[in-house]
């Protein structure tokens, strides 16, 4: 290599640490230091404030026989086991109807995308008013046409089914704009020499349009499923968990035990326990994606 | 359990006055004496603290008036900073934890010796000086001590009755209720009541109790009406294993599975009964007498409320509310934060804070002063009669260092228990006894 080169080469090495330091800092404090403080004080007695004390596993062998933590971790594999497919089923439904010409399709994009850039906290105040047992706007409606009230704060089945819905809600714009890119990245020759084959409607979507999507739809179940593991913001503000701990979930769990019962090592136990799970899902996501590239 | 008489419940829990103090919105000295502990300074202070607190208007405007009054007097300023009452702990504990805590807090005496076992607060000694808790009812300056040194200064106290709508009561053909503590209503006789109400009133819960999250502990006062107790005379033993606690545990159950419950308002989330009474939607609520100026506001010309006694079973008994305020260990401006904590607790300032905000004082150069309560002032005696009725037992568990944690518990284990129909008594007793000894 020329000195030349090399200068340049050095010079391109340069520029490049330059260009990433911002990210790196960024990502060091806000990121890498709370997961290494988070395992660290996991191994702690601490109350948030005061005295930190070491005691090694017991935090983790607490949770082992906490019945509480098994059933937030249960009630979060249900609630996955219900959106996801859900939040698929939508975003892929509401993709494919805005893909075609329809009047105001902009419009309707902008709204189905709208509950997506709303604030969690905000989505729950909305669903809280709609949702409440006394005052609520759907217990009116149901009352108006006869049919009884539900209770969707203290039956901890429809408290589930309010939480699920908000979520789901939230969610069809991200899946419906991912499936948007995808559909208009299929080549419209595919589609027409399918049609000359004398496919349409449902056999055209099941033999040729849904295959080509199977990457996309890897792609958002497994980004849906590290979602649904970190569900927070609606389940705080829409039920606390409750009734009793019919939609405590495992993040809801951990911030409970962590601001509420000033047992934050033990809330840093938890916060481990589904940062390992998520990573399980992130490198499997990882690896499918780098496979398919490569391939 | 008897029911104490005055006299008896005054001088055995030390809160004589709460009630005396109340009673004396009828008659009484106008003017509260100045005497105090320790000699009040008049130093000149410089520079800013902070008190951050929660408050409804009117308590805010009084906190406000009295730090404009503190800075006249002695030079320094204090800002009032104002959160939301179910975020005040959280945020106080995260500022705590980043070391940008306030100078000073205002806390309930159920939450003070969670700070105090962090070692969060200031030791006030050298500030207050000899004999300066003498001028407090013993109890509440009790709940002031953390090992052996005062960790704040008590502010005031509250305490619970039942609110009720008149309008609704007469469509239900209610037209009396009880105006003495000895004729309360019965458990049987309140749910009668209820149940008129219910017929009466369709689509209209016809009661709420307040024992949503931080006033969890609420529910004592049902247990303590059935003759139950929360711990053991020495504070170390749960003792819930009980047939009062049973038999408390089933009539509140049942009043949610009969319908006589509003159902959406339950234990852990913060749906209070006292913000859907002006709706209509629930005929009467257990409250605060601290309520009375938001209420008034809310409710407005709607419709009449009144207020009577909270139901009696083997006796009556009423919950320990209020607050005291706290200096930070690591407050930046320890004298002046100090010094106003002490100014707030002057007899002339808290006779101001509770007339505007209908609050009972906790000093006892207060408990024969006349109050002029800017609002409701013909049914506070009801709230002054009914804080009689604070079992001494209640006061001791309620100020005891692990009530938090036992508030907590019954957040956990009352929701789960109330929200569920077919949830059995003894799997909750033996939640609650479970998760308190656990914070023992």
């Amino acid at each position: 290599m020329s000195r030349r080169a090399s200068a340049a080469v050095r010079s391109e090495r340069r520029a490049g640490l330059l260009m990433v330091t911002p990210a790196v800092i960024v990502f060091t404090v806000f990121m890498f230091v709370p997961i290494v403080l988070t395992f660290w004080y996991s191994l702690q007695r601490y109350s948030g404030f005061g005295r930190m004390r070491f005691i090694g596993l017991e935090n983790y062998q607490t949770i082992a026989a906490d019945s509480t933590f098994w059933k937030a971790a249960l009630n979060t594999a249900v609630f996955t086991v219900i959106t996801v497919p859900i939040g698929i089923a939508c975003g892929v439904g509401a993709a494919m109807l805005l893909n075609k010409w329809m009047p105001a399709r902009g419009l309707f994009r902008a709204l189905f995308y709208v509950p997506v850039v709303i604030s969690g906290v905000a989505s729950g105040i909305i669903f809280l008013r709609l949702f409440d047992p006394v005052t609520g706007i759907l217990n009116q409606l149901l009352s108006a046409v006869g049919l009884p009230s539900i209770d969707w704060q203290s039956n901890g089945l429809a408290a589930m089914v309010s939480v699920v819905l908000v979520v789901t809600w939230q969610g069809i714009g991200f899946g419906m704009v991912v499936y948007l890119a995808a559909l208009q990245g299929i080549p419209r020759e595919v589609n027409e020499a399918a049609r000359v084959d004398g496919a349409t409607g449902l056999t055209l979507f099941r033999r040729i349009t849904w295959p080509l999507l199977r990457p996309t739809t890897f792609f958002l179940l497994v980004y849906s499923i590290i979602g649904s593991f970190q569900v927070f913001d609606v389940v705080y503000v829409l039920t606390r968990g409750g009734p009793g701990t019919s939609t405590t979930f495992l993040v809801q769990y951990a911030y409970d035990q962590g601001f509420n019962q000033r047992r934050q090592g033990y809330a840093a136990a938890i916060g481990v326990i589904i940062y390992v799970v998520v990573l399980v899902f992130t490198v499997f996501q990882w690896k499918f994606t780098k496979g398919r590239d490569e391939a | 359990m008897a029911t104490f008489d005055r006299r008896t419940f005054l001088t055995t829990t030390g809160l004589l006055g709460a009630g005396a103090a109340l009673a004396a919105c009828s008659g009484g000295s106008d003017t509260p004496s100045t005497g105090s502990g320790a000699a009040a300074s008049t130093a000149k202070l410089s520079g800013t603290v902070t008190l951050t607190t929660w408050g409804s208007d009117q308590e805010i405007a009084a906190f406000k008036k009295i730090a404009a009054d503190f800075k006249a007097a002695r030079g320094a300023d204090v800002k009032i900073e104002t959160l939301p009452y179910d975020q005040i702990r959280t945020v106080i504990d995260r500022r705590l934890q980043a070391n940008t805590a306030p100078d000073l807090f205002r806390v309930s005496y159920t939450d003070i010796n969670g700070y105090a076992v962090n070692g969060a607060l200031a030791d006030l000694s050298d500030y207050l000086g000899e004999g300066y808790g003498d001028q407090f009812l013993p109890a509440l300056w009790g709940a002031m001590q953390f090992d052996g040194v005062p960790i704040g200064v008590p502010h005031h106290t509250d305490t619970s009755a039942l609110v009720y709508n008149k309008a609704l009561f007469e469509k239900a053909g209610i037209t009396e209720v009880p105006t003495t503590l000895e004729t309360a209503w019965t458990w049987d006789e309140l749910v009668e009541v209820l149940q008129k109400l219910k017929a009466g009133n369709p689509g209209v819960s016809p009661f709420a109790f307040n024992y949503q999250l931080y006033g969890a502990y609420r529910w004592f006062n049902t247990l303590f009406q059935a003759g139950g107790t929360v711990l053991s005379d020495d504070l170390k033993s749960v003792t819930l294993e009980t047939d009062q606690a049973r038999k408390a545990l089933q009539w509140t159950q049942k009043l949610y599975t009969d319908g006589l419950h509003a159902p959406s308002v339950l234990v852990k989330r913060p749906t209070y009964p006292d913000e859907i009474f002006p709706t209509q939607k629930i005929a009467m609520i257990q409250a605060g007498d601290f309520l009375i100026p938001s209420l008034d506001a809310a409710v407005g010309k709607k419709f009449e409320w009144g207020v009577t006694y909270l139901p009696r079973d083997a006796a009556a008994a009423t919950d320990l509310g209020g607050n005291a305020v706290v200096v930070t260990d690591g407050a930046k401006n320890k004298d002046a934060a100090a010094e106003f904590a002490k100014f707030l607790v002057t007899a002339e300032n808290m006779k101001y804070f509770c007339e505007k905000t209908t609050v009972l004082p906790v000093r006892t150069d207060l408990t024969d002063a006349k109050l002029d309560f800017a609002v409701r002032p013909d049914i506070m005696p009801v709230f002054q009669k009914q804080a009689t009725t604070m079992p001494e037992k209640l006061v001791k568990t309620s100020t005891a260092a692990a009530f938090p944690g036992i508030n907590q518990a019954l957040v956990d284990n009352m929701d789960q228990f109330l929200s569920n129909p077919s949830a059995s008594v003894d799997s909750v007793i033996q939640g609650l006894t479970g998760a308190i000894q656990k914070v023992l």
